[in-house]
């Protein structure tokens, strides 16, 4: 099953305005992602036009909605989305399941929610009220945690499980926070594969990162390890993902590079 | 009083043609005098001074950088580091990838020009230009900016002289018609010289230099692409002949020329029209707009001045994790 607006993305790369042309000119780029909060609808970067004048699909990508908080997500920033997704012509809006604020306090990291029966409802209303704002279907992403919660009720497999059962809402697997979480908390990425609702899957992440003591950091700036990589062949050995999106966000490497990079992801997935 | 009026517009013209000789035999004797080339192969730089000035080397720098996969042009004209890049063995691309690093690795095309336009690596440039008898040295060109002064001050005083005898003599005889006519073509005279030699005296290059740009441009000719990996052939010489418009990427060139219309200073503080002919001041092909250097004779184009930032975000959000 095809989440409704991913169709078929195939593979693509975050849009950055610091690689803006390298995006539009790597080969074989057949959609981009743009963090949601960094353009303005009513002004898109002229590369993001030049793209979807060329039929490259764009998905807003938001890292501030905070579907995973108590309070329900704010309707600017849900209009903001929604605006965003209908300058763009967007298939899908996607985001986080994470709060990244609390009584006024915004935390300035995507922070896990607690998997709790009590937050499921809460969530659950959440995302509901963010897929009548919005204009295209949702799809929200697992978050590399820096930490558990110590009532955690269910796994993040099963909590995003029971969302979607919930709510509809489709999933972007982020396989490199997978493996974060692999690393740093213990969480075995391949026992979250067969747990995840992946019938549900709207595209993926990968990303590379540093580990630093011991201590995986998904920074978004370096080559993407091996490892992760077999965790996305290990996803494709499950379902044919609509999308598969690599992440850079700073550090960028040649061209060239980056096009090699993209090849290691497009060898990943056929490694079936 | 019609034969007076004549009689001084008579001295008049004489005394601006006299000025505007002396100027352009100054000039020549300047051009002349400077050490001679003694053959060495220009480098692309070296080339790219003598064509247009600083502002045509940065280019020629930013276009190999580019086009060699050591930094990145995005829309707007932000230039960044790109990662792994090299340390160059060529000062002035080196000075390139210093002025980035020393912004975090990122700035705007135009900060990146002027910083490299005033940097040690330009003067070095020019010293060596200087040396090899290619530029003229500072100072020689004192005489002749006197004489252009002198040459101004005496048209602007034709003017003055053609208005006050159009207006004093209403019933002109043959004498008041012929003093008109005079300090009229001294006007003209005067003015079309000053203009000319104005431009031509900006960082002037000697005969040997011009001698040798236009020996590189007989063997470097406009629209030839070498199809050679060596970007010192295939980039560095044509955009340092031709302006940026040699690039040989054409979505490259836009945002670097883009990018300078949005400020109109100019590399190093040093902006000039345009000039062309064989008293040219740099020696033209492409540099553009409202500061470029040589101008003239090409339809190519640098750019100078600054830019803003491009890109940016208009929102917070959060970080990793995504």
């Amino acid at each position: 099953m095809t989440v409704p607006g991913s169709g078929s993305l195939g593979v693509g790369i975050g849009w950055r305005p610091e690689i803006d042309l390298t995006v539009e000119r790597l080969p074989g780029v057949d959609f981009v992602e743009v963090v949601a909060e960094n353009v303005r609808p009513e002004r898109l970067p002229e590369s993001l036009r030049v793209l979807r004048a060329r039929g490259v699909p764009v998905i807003p990508h938001g890292v501030g909605l905070g579907v995973g908080g108590a309070e329900p997500p704010d309707p600017a920033r849900l209009a903001h989305l929604a605006a965003c997704a209908r300058a763009l012509d967007a298939p899908l809006v996607s985001e986080h399941l994470a709060f990244v604020r609390a009584g006024g306090m915004e935390a300035g990291h995507l922070l896990p929610v607690p998997r709790t029966r009590a937050a499921l409802s809460v969530v659950a209303a959440n995302v509901r009220r963010a897929q009548a704002a919005l204009p295209v279907p949702l799809a929200l992403e697992n978050v590399a945690a820096l930490f558990g919660w110590p009532e955690d009720e269910m796994t993040e497999a099963q909590f995003l499980g029971e969302l979607v059962e919930m709510t509809g809402v489709g999933l972007l697997v982020d396989v490199a926070n997978l493996y974060t979480n692999q690393v740093n908390l213990g969480l075995s990425a391949t026992g979250a594969l067969d747990g995840l609702p992946l019938s549900e899957l709207a595209y993926v992440h990968v990303a590379g990162g540093h580990s630093h003591h011991g201590v995986w950091h998904d920074t978004h700036t370096a080559h993407v390890p091996g490892e992760v990589l077999d965790i996305l062949s290990e996803l494709c050995a499950r379902v044919d993902p609509p999308g598969v999106l690599l992440e850079w966000d700073d550090d960028y490497p040649s061209d060239a590079a980056l096009e090699a990079e993209l090849g290691r992801v497009r060898g990943a997935m056929a490694r079936v | 009083m019609e034969f007076v009026l004549f009689v001084t517009a008579l001295v008049l013209a004489l005394v601006v043609n006299l000025t505007a000789a002396a100027l352009r035999g100054e000039h020549r004797r300047v051009r002349s005098a400077a050490a001679g080339h003694h053959g060495s192969q220009p480098t692309p730089y070296e080339l790219a001074y003598l064509s247009g000035g600083p502002l045509r080397v940065v280019n020629t720098a930013l276009g190999v950088l580019a086009r060699g996969g050591a930094i990145r042009v995005s829309r707007g004209g932000q230039v960044s580091l790109v990662l792994g890049a090299r340390p160059s063995p060529e000062p002035i691309e080196q000075a390139v990838l210093d002025a980035l690093r020393a912004r975090g690795n990122s700035c705007s095309v135009g900060e990146l020009r002027r910083t490299t336009a005033d940097g040690q690596a330009m003067s070095g440039l020019r010293y060596r230009l200087v040396g090899m008898g290619l530029l003229v040295p500072d100072g020689a060109l004192t005489g002749a900016a006197r004489l252009l002064s002198r040459l101004l001050l005496l048209t602007l005083l034709s003017v003055v002289f053609v208005i006050g005898a159009f207006l004093a003599v209403p019933a002109r005889g043959f004498y008041g018609a012929a003093a008109v006519l005079i300090g009229f073509l001294a006007v003209a005279g005067g003015l079309v010289t000053y203009l000319r030699q104005r431009r031509a005296l900006r960082g002037l290059l000697s005969k040997a230099g011009h001698d040798v740009l236009a020996s590189a441009r007989r063997v470097h000719v406009r629209g030839a692409r070498p199809t050679t990996p060596d970007l010192a052939f295939a980039v560095a010489v044509p955009v340092a002949l031709y302006g940026l418009g040699e690039l040989g990427d054409p979505g490259l060139e836009e945002e670097l020329k883009r990018s300078s219309t949005q400020n109109a200073g100019c590399a190093g503080g040093s902006c000039g029209g345009g000039s062309s002919g064989s008293d040219a001041s740099y020696g033209g092909g492409g540099d553009f707009g409202s500061g470029g250097w040589g101008g003239g004779d090409s339809g190519g184009g640098d750019s100078g001045g600054g830019s803003s930032c491009g890109g940016g975000g208009c929102g917070g959000g959060c970080g990793g994790g995504g």
